[in-house]
């Protein structure tokens, strides 16, 4: 993978102001250059922190990285789609298994109960929002002349996830147990077909099925979450997830009903019912929000019953007090038709929201109306402001900034 | 023969010529020709937040795999200027999941530069013609001292950040704090005063 000579000459030009290897004039004609690009100017700032041979030898290193990751046969998405493929061909499985059939079903291609024989449309959060529905990974697939036959799709499955360890979906375990008979990977993949093919049709015939059923799993691991909440958004419907994973809900269904699943520790995950199939829901786990539950004990706790756990830290400017001091000194300005002779001050009380929104900008304290406006300029053209905590977590709360302005 | 007369071919394409073959082939081959051309700025801008080389190492590999989704979700007019809003934003997500693990970021939050503004077009004092410009030169005059100061030695009497932090003895982050802070009140100054010229 070579590069273009001007990329070359950037990437030099890069490492020789890093390294001190120019003098005050060519400097300051890089600096010109890096005011008009934050990216170079970021990357220099990084730059500046490493010698240029550490430079070149990870530049050097990450590069053999990409070439490696070029030549795989398999593209990144394809490579997810078929991962994909794996966990839908697994929960397929555990469905069947789970409904208690026998295990000759599996193999037999046309006795199969009509109301089995459904498309699975598959959500998924985030990471592998990409990954086409099952026919579509199928048709990818046949595009594709890498792939000779159906099997080979899932013995790629199989390697690859343990090889390059894809955590999105970690398929390995379970297609290891499903994939130990040849014959029997052929078949469903039969049956995957069959069940394209009928089911497609029957979703197509139904109009008004009354009961929404599907499984949550976990994307980490692939492994179901029982006790997960499944509710139709806007009303108080819903269940709770079995011991399997597996959710049935009574409902008058259209198709412009919305399911919201949750399971503490994971991200909320929200999809479109689609009427009279098995739904497959994959929720990531959400790292962030399983740290921020605090036990504090049986019941709630108020203020005065445990003075010592109560910790609550005010909203603040997201860059810290003194730099936001500092915002303010260096970005005032008198308004127009004022003198800049005396000190003034204006106190602004405002409201910053969990997520750092501020509304509610009002000053409480201003000479005039010019300062009132310059001062909420100031604080709407500022930084960022993070919300009040209470033991850790994020509170709706008012805050009051003095803003001074110095002649 | 043939091979190498059409990679040569390949190399010489524009980004967004490159993207557009992605797109059609899938070939994962042309993004990361793409992406290696770019790859030392992305590892930069890593290295700048994660301050830390083997983070910034991974971080540069997850970022090409985020990239192979997500070009397909959007439209992109400048490969270079997306990526780099997708680097920046892929350090900083996992920056801020690292501090509700516990770790307080103090490096970026402190840093005055860490909000400056990255506005699409171009600053009219970073156009070479514009450094005379009358109007300019008076919405210097009203900027406070250290920014004054800072702006006129470094587009007037082109000194370096060094050669500036060592003339007016404060630190090169300071300076250039300096210089983002005066252009930015530069900005509003002239903004102010196009509006009551067009107003007349």
């Amino acid at each position: 993978m070579s590069l273009r000579r001007r990329d070359r000459k950037g990437l030099a030009r890069l490492l020789r102001y890093t390294s001190g290897g120019m003098d005050g004039k060519e400097r300051n004609a890089y600096e010109k250059d890096l005011q008009k690009d934050p990216f170079e100017a970021d990357a220099a700032e990084g730059f500046s922190m490493i010698t240029a041979e550490e430079a070149d030898k990870d530049i050097a290193f990450l590069r053999r990285r990409l070439m490696n990751k070029g030549s795989d046969r398999i593209t990144i998405p394809l490579l997810r789609a078929a991962s994909l493929a794996g966990v839908v061909l697994i929960s397929v499985l555990m469905y069947e298994t789970l409904k208690g059939d026998r295990k000759e079903m599996l193999l037999s291609d046309n006795n199969i109960p009509a109301r089995e024989l459904k498309p699975l449309p598959v959500a998924v959060t985030e990471g592998i929002k990409k990954a086409a529905p099952v026919h579509d990974i199928k048709e990818a697939s046949e595009e594709k002349d890498d792939f000779d036959s159906e099997i080979d799709i899932t013995t790629t499955v199989a390697e690859k996830a343990e090889e390059k360890e894809i955590t999105e979906i970690a398929v390995a375990a379970e297609t290891k147990r499903v994939a130990s008979s040849e014959e029997q990977r052929l078949s469903n993949f039969r049956l995957m077909e069959e069940m394209k093919a009928k089911g497609m049709d029957k979703a197509r015939a139904s109009k008004q099925p009354a009961i929404l059923e599907g499984t949550v799993i976990s994307v980490d691991d692939g492994l179901p979450l029982p006790g997960a909440s499944v509710v139709i958004k806007g009303t108080s419907k819903g269940a709770m997830t079995d011991i399997n994973g597996h959710f049935t809900i009574d409902a008058t269904t259209d198709s412009s009903l919305m399911l919201v699943a949750s399971y503490i520790g994971m991200e909320t995950m929200e999809m479109k019912v689609t009427p009279d199939t098995e739904m497959l829901i994959a929720l990531n786990s959400n790292k962030v929000a399983l740290d921020e539950v605090v036990v504090v004990g049986y019941g709630t706790s108020k203020r005065s019953d445990s003075e010592e756990s109560y910790d609550y830290t005010p909203p603040l400017p997201s860059t810290g007090n003194e730099a936001f001091k500092d915002y303010l000194k260096q970005n005032q300005r008198y308004p127009d038709g004022t003198e800049a002779t005396t000190r003034v001050v204006v106190v602004i009380v405002m409201k910053v929201g969990v997520d750092g929104t501020l509304s509610d900008i009002t000053a409480v304290r201003s000479p005039s109306k010019p300062f009132t406006d310059e001062a909420i300029r100031l604080i709407k053209e500022g930084p960022g402001w993070n919300p009040a905590r209470v033991n850790g977590v994020a509170r709706e709360d008012k805050v009051r900034v003095r803003i001074v302005f110095n002649p | 023969m043939f091979l190498k007369v059409s990679r040569n071919k390949k190399k010489d394409l524009t980004d967004e010529a490159l993207l557009q073959r992605f797109r059609e082939t899938g070939d994962i081959n042309d993004l990361g020709l793409l992406y290696s051309r770019y790859m030392h700025l992305v590892y930069g801008v890593c290295l700048k937040y994660f301050k830390e080389r083997e983070e910034s190492r991974d971080a540069v590999i997850s970022i090409f795999e985020k990239l192979a989704t997500e070009v397909n979700n959007h439209n992109i007019n400048t490969f270079r200027s997306w990526l780099y809003v997708v680097a920046r934003n892929y350090c900083l997500m996992s920056l801020r999941s690292r501090k509700s693990e516990g770790e307080k970021i103090t490096t970026m939050v402190n840093d005055p530069l860490f909000f400056m503004e990255n506005s699409e077009e171009m600053h009219p004092i970073d156009r070479e013609e514009g450094l005379d410009d009358q109007r300019l030169n008076d919405c210097i005059e009203k900027l406070k001292e250290e920014q004054r100061e800072c702006i006129r030695l470094f587009y007037y009497k082109d000194k370096c950040y060094l050669e500036i932090s060592e003339l007016l003895d404060m630190d090169e982050k300071k300076v250039k704090s300096y210089l983002q802070n005066g252009k930015r009140n530069l900005k509003i100054c002239l903004e102010a005063k196009n509006v009551t010229e067009a107003q007349r």
